[in-house]
Order: structure tokens, then C-alpha cells, then sequence
């Protein structure tokens, strides 16, 4: 076996779990908040399917198009900030961190964008149930997008003062695992509120 | 013969995955506009489903991690898939 095959053989083998332990425990508690609204979702819409058709009909579907392909490939920029640091390429992890951050930023624009263009169609969470599941749902992932980019934030900054290398990242990784996380809430939530109907 | 250096071969791997994760994207946003009803639901649902895997298998780096974890995180997937399936498809 030369040394080629021992490395892929050690990449392929079984590895503790990215990043920090504490990251996960939020993660699967967040999941299950998340996973709970989602069910409460799917069961009012199956007791008002006419009015949460109706209602759906008025959400700005390009825009939760445009916002789902920003956060895949803000989820794949932080796969590659990551294996960038894995590999000691730090100047390579930040540029794809920053691209990361800047993806998300551009989600949060265009959400803001809409939660003003709902505003002015009457979209309020007293207005119905669909407009309260709606709003609650977009209105606490997009708190979750804010705290994602606070994280991405206070990561770069600790990379560029050179505080990770390969041996040592756990910060990059509990990072990504958080991103990864926002990206498949709403990865759900597209096909939930925006494309179900 | 020549093999990637494992990095690459990762890379690679992110690359086809992101690649798969838009394409299945903007399939379910086309589907949503020629079908509707039970079909649809059942199309977008299964798409919504396997690109959240997809992300947490492998963006979330869970796909060479210690079986219990890979098994949480099924469990947790198949339990909303299952919750929000079972709702939709009740009889209105």
C-alpha cells in the first residue's frame, strides 16, 4: 500500500464529529424547534388548504428561488473555507469565508427586501394563519441567518489573527456545521411555505 | 494510475454535491409550476428531503462520522419527513 492509499484510507475512515461537541447540542435543539413549527405547519395547512393556497399565491417565489441558491452556495464557499484550513491554506479559508459571509448578506437583503414587499400587500401576522405561520417561520430563520453571519464574522476575524492551521479549527468547522444548518432549515422551508401548493 | 490527492478528491466531491443540490433546486422550483395537488407535494417533498441529506451527510461532514451521529441526524430527517408527509397527505 503506498503512501497515496494510506491517506485516502485515513480520510475514508470513521472520524469524530466536526467541530465543537457544544455546537451540536444546539444544533439538534434547534433542529427540533425547527422541526416541530414545521409539522404545526404542514397540519394547519392540511385543516385550511384553500386559504393557505390562496395566501401562498402572493409570496415572491423568485425571490425565495434566488435566496435558495444563494445559501447552497454559501453552504459549499464554507465547505471550501474548510477544507481550505484542513489543508493549511489559510488565505484561501478566508477568501472563502468572506465569499461565504457575502452570499449570506445577500440573502439577508433580498429577505428584507420582501418582508417590505409583504408589508405593503397587507402580509401581518394578525391577518391570518397562513401570514402567521409565514412571517413566524421566514421572520426567526432569518434571526438564524443573522447569527450565522455574526459567527461566519467573528471567525474570519479570528483567522486573519492566524488563530487556526490545520491541527487546529475547531472554530471553522462548529462554524460550517452552524451554517450548513441554516441552509438546510431553509432548504425546507422553501419547499414548505414557497413551492407546496 | 493516477489518483487525487485527498483534498481534491474532496473538493470534487463539494463541487458534484453542490452541483446536485442546485440542479434539484431549480427542478422542484419547474415542477411547482407544471403540477400541482398530491403529485406535486409528493415530487417537491421528496426533492425538499434529499437535498436536506444531501447537506447534512455531507456538508455538515457527517458522512465519515461515528455511526450513532449519522444515525441521529437520519432519525431526526425521517422524523419530520414522515410528520409533515403524514399531514399533507391526510385526506382535507
Amino acid at each position: 500500500m503506498d503512501t497515496e492509499t494510506l491517506t485516502r484510507a485515513d480520510t475514508t475512515a470513521t472520524q469524530p464529529l466536526p467541530g465543537d461537541f457544544a455546537i451540536w447540542v444546539f444544533i439538534f435543539a434547534e433542529l427540533t424547534v425547527f422541526g416541530i413549527l414545521f409539522t404545526a405547519y404542514a397540519f394547519a395547512r392540511e385543516s385550511h388548504l384553500a386559504l393557505f393556497n390562496m395566501e401562498q399565491r402572493l409570496l415572491d417565489r423568485q425571490t425565495a428561488l434566488a435566496n435558495t441558491l444563494l445559501l447552497i452556495t454559501s453552504s459549499y464557499a464554507m465547505v471550501r473555507s474548510v477544507l481550505a484550513i484542513r489543508a493549511d491554506q489559510i488565505a484561501r479559508c478566508i477568501r472563502w469565508l468572506l465569499l461565504a459571509m457575502g452570499l449570506g448578506c445577500g440573502f439577508v437583503v433580498l429577505k428584507i427586501r420582501e418582508f417590505a414587499h409583504d408589508a405593503t400587500l397587507g402580509i401581518t401576522l394578525s391577518h391570518n394563519l397562513f401570514d402567521m405561520f409565514y412571517l413566524s417561520l421566514t421572520f426567526f430563520h432569518f434571526m438564524h441567518v443573522i447569527l450565522g453571519l455574526t459567527i461566519l464574522a467573528s471567525v474570519t476575524l479570528r483567522a486573519l489573527g492566524g488563530h487556526y492551521n490545520a491541527s487546529s479549527h475547531t472554530g471553522v468547522e462548529s462554524a460550517g456545521a452552524y451554517w450548513h444548518m441554516v441552509d438546510l432549515l431553509w432548504v425546507i422551508l422553501f419547499a414548505l411555505v414557497y413551492v407546496i401548493h | 494510475m493516477h489518483h487525487p490527492s485527498p483534498v481534491t478528491h474532496d473538493i470534487q466531491h463539494a463541487t458534484m454535491v453542490w452541483g446536485l443540490l442546485v440542479g434539484m433546486t431549480l427542478c422542484s422550483f419547474y415542477l411547482s409550476t407544471q403540477l400541482a395537488g398530491l403529485r406535486l407535494m409528493s415530487a417537491i417533498l421528496t426533492l425538499a428531503i434529499l437535498k436536506a441529506a444531501w447537506i447534512a451527510f455531507d456538508y455538515m461532514g457527517l458522512r465519515r462520522t461515528q455511526l450513532g451521529w449519522r444515525l441521529a441526524m437520519g432519525l431526526w430527517l425521517a422524523m419530520v419527513a414522515s410528520a409533515i408527509a403524514l399531514s399533507c397527505f391526510l385526506p382535507g
